[in-house]
C-alpha cells in the first residue's frame, strides 16, 4: 500500500540571509559594471516595479496572462485528469495516447509556439502553450496513482459491493489525490515559464509577454527585471493558492 | 440456508493449496475454522468471498448473499478516518453517532476522527472489525480479527463481535483455541 507520509518536515526551505546575500551580490555587480542597459540593480527594479503597480495598465496586463495561463492550467487538470481516468479504463486508449504525449513531451516549447502561431491567434496561443506543457504531467502523475491504487481496496469495494459514487469519491480519490498534488506542484512553475514564452513570441497586445518583448526592444532592464519579478511572484503565488486548495481538499476528506 | 463447499480443489502454479476440501456453515451459527498456518485457511475464505476461484468443487448457499469481512491485511483506506471508513461499506443514512459509539465500545473513544494510518496495528484491527459487523450482510467472514490484540482488548472484541452479530452466519479462522472458546460463548 503507497502511503505519503513524511516524518517531519525537513527544512529545505530558502532562507532569508541567502536572499539577502545573493541581492547584495547583484547590487554590488550593477554597482561596479556602473551601465543600468547592462545590469539594472535591485533598487532600480523595485522602483520600477513600484512606478508600474501605481498604473491600471500594469493591472489589466497581469490580468490578461494570468487569466490565459491560469485557463490553460485548468483545462488541462480537467483533460489530464479524465484522459487518465479513461486510460485507466480502457488500455487502447492508455497505448493510443502513450506515443502522442512522449511527442508533446519531447518537442521543445519554442517548435510548438512557433507552429501553433500559424494556427491560433497570439492573444490565446499561451492558453494553448501552458495547457500543451501541463497536460502530460497531470495525465502521466494521475494515471500512475490510479494503476498503483491498492488491490486490497478493489478486493474491499467487490465484497462490500461498495457503490461506484462511494468508490469514486473517497476510494479513487483519496488514492489520487497525493500524485495529483505532485503534479500540480511540478506543472504550475513549468506552465507560467511556457505561457510567458509564448506571448513573448506571440507578442500579444497587453500581455506580460509583450512588456516583455518591449524591453528588450528599448533596452529597458529596469523594466525587464520589473516585470520578471511579477512573472515570478504570479508565478509563486498561482502555485501557492492552487497547492493549499488541494491540501485543504486533502486535509477535509482525511478528517471528515 | 446453510453454506456448503463440497470437494474444492485449489493450487497455485501446482502446489495444492486445498485438496477435496467439503465443510458446512450452518445459517445463523459461529463456525471456526482452526489450523496451523499454510494450511489454506485464507484460500479458503477468499474463495468463499469470491475474490478467487475454486480448481474445482461445488459452494452451494451464497447466492444472493451479501458477505462483509475482516481481512487478513485489515485493507482499510489508510488516508481515511476511522468513522469514513466503517460509513463507506454503510447504507446511506447510518448517522456517524452511531459509529462512534460502535468504535467506542471496542475501546476505541477519541479516535473517530483521525487518519486510519495515524491508529495503531490493534486499533486499525478493531476498525476492521467495527466495518464488517457495521455494515449490512448476511455472511460475516473474519481472517483472525483479533490479531496483536491484547488479552483485554480481545475479550472486549468479541463480545462486541457476538452482540452484533444479530443472527447473521459468521465464518471465522483463527489460530486460538481461547477465541474459539469465547466465541462460542465458553
Amino acid at each position: 500500500m503507497r502511503t505519503f507520509i513524511t516524518n517531519g518536515k525537513k527544512k529545505t526551505g530558502i532562507k532569508l540571509w541567502s536572499v539577502l546575500f545573493w541581492l547584495a551580490v547583484w547590487q554590488l555587480a550593477s554597482m561596479i559594471i556602473g551601465q543600468k542597459i547592462l545590469l539594472a540593480s535591485p533598487v532600480s527594479a523595485v522602483a520600477k516595479l513600484l512606478d508600474l503597480c501605481r498604473e491600471l495598465d500594469f493591472w489589466r496586463t497581469i490580468g490578461f496572462s494570468l487569466g490565459r495561463i491560469g485557463l490553460g492550467f485548468f483545462l488541462a487538470l480537467i483533460i489530464g485528469v479524465g484522459l487518465a481516468v479513461l486510460s485507466s479504463m480502457v488500455t487502447l486508449i492508455r497505448d493510443l495516447l502513450r506515443p502522442l504525449l512522449a511527442a508533446v513531451k519531447a518537442v521543445p516549447v519554442a517548435s510548438f509556439i512557433i507552429l501553433c502561431l500559424v494556427w491560433i491567434p497570439s492573444r490565446n496561443l499561451s492558453v494553448f502553450i501552458s495547457f500543451l506543457t501541463v497536460l502530460p504531467i497531470i495525465y502521466t502523475n494521475t494515471l500512475e496513482g490510479i494503476l498503483n491504487m491498492d488491490k486490497g481496496l478493489a478486493e474491499l469495494c467487490k465484497v462490500f459491493q461498495i457503490s461506484r459514487g462511494k468508490r469514486i469519491i473517497y476510494i479513487y480519490t483519496s488514492q489520487v489525490l497525493p500524485f495529483l498534488r505532485s503534479a500540480c506542484s511540478i506543472s504550475l512553475g513549468i506552465c507560467w515559464k511556457a505561457g510567458i514564452a509564448a506571448e513573448v513570441i506571440g507578442a500579444p497586445k497587453g500581455a506580460i509577454g509583450e512588456k516583455l518583448y518591449y524591453t528588450k526592444i528599448y533596452l529597458d532592464m529596469p523594466a525587464l527585471f520589473a516585470w520578471t519579478l511579477v512573472i515570478v511572484i504570479i508565478s509563486i503565488l498561482f502555485e501557492k493558492i492552487i497547492i493549499s486548495g488541494i491540501e485543504y481538499f486533502i486535509y477535509r476528506m482525511e478528517h471528515q | 440456508m446453510d453454506i456448503r463447499i463440497e470437494h474444492i480443489y485449489k493450487s497455485y502454479r501446482g502446489l495444492k493449496v486445498l485438496e477435496d476440501v467439503s465443510m458446512r456453515f450452518p445459517k445463523g451459527k459461529i463456525t471456526c475454522i482452526m489450523g496451523e498456518s499454510g494450511l489454506g485457511k485464507t484460500t479458503l475464505l477468499r474463495i468463499l468471498m469470491g475474490l478467487e476461484n475454486a480448481d474445482s468443487g461445488l459452494i452451494k448457499g451464497m447466492d444472493g448473499k451479501k458477505c462483509s469481512a475482516v481481512f487478513q491485511d485489515d485493507t482499510l483506506c489508510m488516508s481515511l478516518t476511522a468513522v469514513r471508513n466503517i460509513l463507506l461499506v454503510c447504507d446511506n443514512g447510518v448517522a456517524k453517532e452511531e459509529i462512534e459509539g460502535q468504535l467506542a465500545s471496542v475501546g476505541l473513544e477519541g479516535v473517530s476522527y483521525k487518519p486510519v494510518r495515524e491508529l495503531s496495528g490493534g486499533m486499525r484491527r478493531r476498525v476492521a472489525v467495527v466495518r464488517a459487523l457495521a455494515a449490512r450482510s448476511d455472511v460475516v467472514i473474519m481472517d483472525e480479527p483479533f490479531k496483536g490484540l491484547d488479552t483485554e482488548t480481545r475479550t472486549k472484541v468479541i463480545r462486541y463481535v457476538r452482540k452484533m452479530l444479530k443472527g447473521r452466519t459468521l465464518i471465522m479462522v483463527t489460530h486460538n483455541e481461547a477465541e474459539a472458546a469465547l466465541m462460542a460463548g465458553q
